[in-house]
């Protein structure tokens, strides 16, 4: 007959006469070490018997920590390289706590009155009282156990929705940001339900309605929130990047003699092309006067399906050749002088803060170089 | 409990996935696994287990620099299962910020609320104010039908109008807006100093300095030096490594650092649970080296690779001095760390925000 042992979750079933040959083991096991107990519990963490059971304990909470205790043990010797490891917990009392793995399915927990009886502990367990504890586990039934769907539906999402969502994504955080963590309520009431919608429609595949929803947000942020209604990406980040790059070329110019400064943007234009090989694509894009920032974003968006998703990449390329133009000015002129231009940049690009948060942008421009502390 | 270096600019912080069995927390920590370049993040690690359920936590290292610093978020789930309560908690210790997942399904409000309290129970246990505690709730499974409605989940769950999300792991819908907003509030916290000084005493920064980093190496050393070992390690529960000298047996020290904090906090709540009497440390026997663990002080202890048992008079002199001079010095550590985490706050405001949207995550 086939009962379940003192816990009916556990892991794996036993027949009476299992289970007699298991507290017999669990007793072999401490038989004549005083104050000494001994648990077995399954690799999930619960009792399956026990042999002078300490007294006043919560076992439950002994065979889930022993359980994970181990389970962690097994992955730290993973990590360090090394086959296994046996646990022993030490106690300021000299008392012991021993685990030690009971085939692949179980746990011998127990608690020695003294140091000196591990080595006894251990000889036992590889001995005949150990293996047959681990016969038992081995032969005894495993629980029916439905198997779970997989956790993780992978989703084949168009880039135009992609760039949609994850521009609206940008912008309610940097609006949250904004708001110190708490939109009015009937702000988050309504973004609430609207996410709630565009989560839904883009889990079930109806891109049409996920693009229709993202509209439908913007528009009501437009209307509500303070949002610059007619930023678009096309327009906006070539200008706001325009902008920066006069301020940073009228800074370089000075530290860098004119016959040097084609030569010194093409060298950067060839190094961050590695790098950033769909942003620079247009070598006439650079020259003596600086980067004509309009003309790479034509070359660059010939390959992108939308602007939006075009812009965080773009900015990306190009604050990265803002780092190395400021880099030019350190070396030139000195770490002050790198900073008063960083810091002249930064007060440019926070009068385009309000047009870049409506593309999601907000953040997500300038993160190479704006000073750490902003005036 | 974040980790500043000020040294070496790296800031750690630790934001836990709490909720109800089978609500999805490890499923979300799967999808960013899944979407994040492997640049932005270390290794995911899901303890080995008969059953689909978590058996004490899941563990994912998210990386990310801005402005010369490097910012590791590490997250963790919390086992939802009831009959795991022992070990659940211990997860939330040192926590920075923390995401409730509810499981939306109408069938499910009472385990939701049940977990929400413990959550609370378990941090006031553990001397921290709930309410200080960043706070983000993603409201899970929105596919199913009888479901809440967001509104009544609002209402049932969320007391304290934390930001919210509505989601759907299994597809992915929801769960990155919910990191990111969980990171973000978990440095606008640092970043305002008036709060560090009401966090519970398990619950605060550490700002190291260079200084201190070579304080700590110096006792590393000694110990390594005199008791044989290869190498080791100082760590936080809340599972940071502070400092680290000699040769460690491993390169992912996000994953070790985790690993080695939760066996630890397991080991002596276990201890604990079955004698009710101090515990001192843990040693663990392979087949090349061993290691042992001793505490330090109430959040930190000493991780020491061995070529094999130690000669234990001797050993324990060794070890004892260490202990003795690191535990000083985290106490003058600590007794400053508020002071110098002003000092950061521009950073956390600034360069923590981002931090957090150079993620590279893409649905």
């Amino acid at each position: 007959m086939s009962v379940p042992s003192s816990d009916s979750n556990v892991g794996f079933m036993l027949t009476t006469a299992q289970r007699q040959q298991v507290i017999k083991s669990l007793s072999g096991c401490v038989e004549g070490m005083p104050s000494a107990s001994a648990i077995l519990i399954d690799r999930a963490g619960r009792v399956v018997e026990d042999a002078s059971r300490p007294t006043g304990v919560n076992l439950p909470a002994i065979s889930a920590l022993a359980a994970g205790c181990y389970a962690t043990t097994h992955e730290l010797a993973k990590t360090v390289g090394q086959p296994e490891y046996s646990l022993l917990f030490q106690h300021e009392d000299g008392r012991q706590v021993y685990i030690w793995p009971v085939g692949v399915r179980g746990l011998l927990v127990a608690l020695l009155g003294g140091v000196r009886f591990v080595p006894e502990l251990e000889m036992r367990l590889k001995g005949a009282v150990g293996t047959a504890l681990a016969e038992v586990v081995a032969a005894a039934q495993e629980p029916e156990r439905h198997v779970p769907p997989p956790r993780i539906v992978t989703l084949e999402v168009p880039e135009e929705v992609k760039a949609k969502t994850k521009v609206l994504t940008a912008l309610l955080l940097d609006l949250q940001q904004r708001s110190g963590g708490k939109f009015p309520p009937e702000a988050s009431r309504f973004l609430l339900q609207a996410r709630d919608r565009l989560a839904r429609a883009l889990s079930n595949s109806e891109w049409k309605e996920a693009l229709a929803e993202c509209e439908s947000t913007r528009a009501w942020l437009v209307k509500n929130m303070g949002v610059a209604g007619d930023a678009q990406a096309g327009v906006v980040v070539p200008a706001v990047y325009r902008d920066l790059l006069e301020e940073i070329h009228s800074a370089v110019s000075v530290s860098v003699e004119a016959g040097r400064l084609g030569e010194l943007y093409r060298k950067f234009y060839f190094i961050l092309a590695r790098k950033w090989r769909r942003m620079f694509v247009s070598e006439s894009c650079v020259s003596t006067a600086g980067v004509d920032v309009e003309a790479l974003w034509k070359a660059a968006a010939a390959s992108y399906s939308n602007p939006d998703s075009l812009a965080p990449e773009f900015a990306a390329a190009l604050d990265e050749m803002i780092r190395e133009l400021l880099r030019v000015v350190h070396l030139a002129k000195g770490p002050g002088e790198r900073e008063a231009v960083a810091k002249r940049l930064a007060r440019r690009l926070h009068a385009h803060r309000d047009r870049l948060l409506a593309l999601g942008l907000e953040s997500q421009v300038g993160r190479s170089w704006v000073p750490v502390k902003d005036d | 409990m974040a980790i500043v270096h000020e040294a070496t600019k790296e800031i750690t912080c630790k934001l836990v996935y709490h909720g109800t069995g089978m609500c999805g927390k490890t499923t979300s920590l799967m999808y960013l696994n899944g979407i994040l370049p492997e640049s932005q993040r270390g290794r995911f690690i899901t303890l080995e287990t008969p059953t689909e359920r978590t058996l004490y936590f899941d563990f994912l290292p998210i990386i990310t620099e801005a402005r010369g610093y490097k910012f590791r978020y590490l997250l963790f789930t919390t086992p939802g299962q009831d009959y795991y309560e022992a070990s659940r908690k211990l997860i939330l210790k040192g926590a920075d910020g923390m995401v409730i997942v509810i499981d939306s399904h109408r069938s499910r409000i009472h385990e939701n609320l049940s977990a929400i309290q413990l959550v609370e129970k378990s941090l006031k246990e553990m001397g921290q104010n709930p309410d200080l505690l960043p706070l983000v709730f993603q409201y899970n499974k929105r596919d199913l039908s009888d479901i809440l409605s967001l509104d009544e989940a609002e209402r049932r769950f969320n007391a304290r109008g934390a930001p919210s999300f509505p989601a759907i792991a299994r597809t992915g819908q929801g769960v990155y807006e919910t990191f990111l907003a969980a990171a973000r509030l978990s440095f606008a916290k640092l970043a305002d100093p008036g709060t560090e000084d009401r966090m519970g005493e398990l619950f605060r920064t550490t700002v190291i300095t260079a200084e201190d980093d070579h304080t700590f190496e110096g006792y590393l050393e000694g110990l390594n030096r005199d008791s044989g070992a290869f190498g080791s390690m100082l760590v936080d529960e809340s599972s940071g490594v502070i400092a680290r000298q000699g040769a460690i047996p491993a390169r992912d020290f996000e994953s070790l650092g985790a690993l080695l904090a939760c066996n630890f906090t397991a080991a002596q709540e276990l201890s604990f649970n079955l004698s009710r009497t101090g515990f001192s440390g843990i040693v663990q026997r392979g087949t090349e080296w061993n290691m042992m663990a001793s505490r330090v002080d109430q959040r930190r202890f000493i991780v020491i690779f061995l070529p094999g048992d130690p000669d234990e008079q001797r050993f324990r002199g060794v070890l004892a001095t260490a202990r003795r001079g690191l535990a000083a010095s985290l106490s003058r550590i600590d007794h400053r760390s508020p002071e110098r985490l002003k000092a950061f706050s521009m950073v956390f405001m600034g360069a923590g925000k981002l931090a957090v949207s150079s993620l590279g995550g893409t649905r």
